[in-house]
């Protein structure tokens, strides 16, 4: 049997985990295009933001995302269709994120000099954390009491 | 032409005394995938809407339907 207490707290993990590095992303990148611009003010957040991120990622493969030390039965139930179907839409919003991202790149390129480096950070920066966000949120509504 | 989808899972599942929690431990998943199905937010797979009817006894028909 699966502890469903249990599964709902993993749950409840990994969408704060989702968040809190979607939004020390966001800081990441940001400061990281504001230093292309000659913003250097800027440099500590960027590293904070940075080290925190990984921090994190450690934190979300031990303790929320990774599994390795649970039953097959306990995966499953933490990894189920609505988790997968959750991720499904997450990534999709992200890849749209990311097209859009491009198109208002190239539309500016057309009127400004824009460097490439600040563009793939921006594209990256903004797909990745605007899909962690959306899991995050749907997770979070579908665990909302019946 | 748009269908919508009839989800009898709450219903049955009052009708047993069960909870969110019981019901989905007897199928192994989360709580959530039962509370998004009952809400109409999500479709499950046809294996779990048989695993759904398994655990109630009864066939899928009886648990989801098309308005159309």
């Amino acid at each position: 049997m699966v502890d469903q207490a249990y599964v709902e707290r993993v749950a409840k993990r990994r969408a704060t985990c989702a968040r809190l590095m979607a939004l020390l992303l966001l800081a990441s990148g940001m400061s990281q295009i504001g230093r292309l611009h000659g913003i250097t003010a800027l440099r500590t957040v960027d590293f904070v933001a940075g080290t925190v991120w990984m921090v994190i990622i450690v934190i979300f493969v031990l303790f929320a995302g990774g599994g390795l030390t649970r039953t097959p039965q306990m995966r499953a139930a933490i990894y189920d269709e609505s988790t997968i179907e959750h991720g499904r839409r997450a990534f999709s919003l992200g890849f749209w994120t990311a097209l859009a991202v491009c198109a208002v790149y190239w539309i500016a390129g057309l009127y400004m000099p824009i460097g490439g480096p600040e563009v793939v950070r921006a594209v990256t920066t903004l797909s990745i954390s605007i899909a962690l966000f959306r899991f995050a949120t749907l997770e979070m509504k579908a665990m909302k009491d019946e | 032409m748009s269908e919508e989808l009839i989800v009898r899972l709450r219903d049955e599942r009052a009708t047993r005394g069960w909870t969110q929690a019981e019901l989905a431990e007897r199928i192994g998943v989360s709580r959530k995938t039962i509370n998004t199905i009952e809400n109409g937010v999500f479709v499950p797979s046809t294996v779990l809407a048989l695993k759904l009817a398994k655990a109630f006894d009864t066939n899928v028909e009886a648990l989801f339907a098309l308005n159309d």
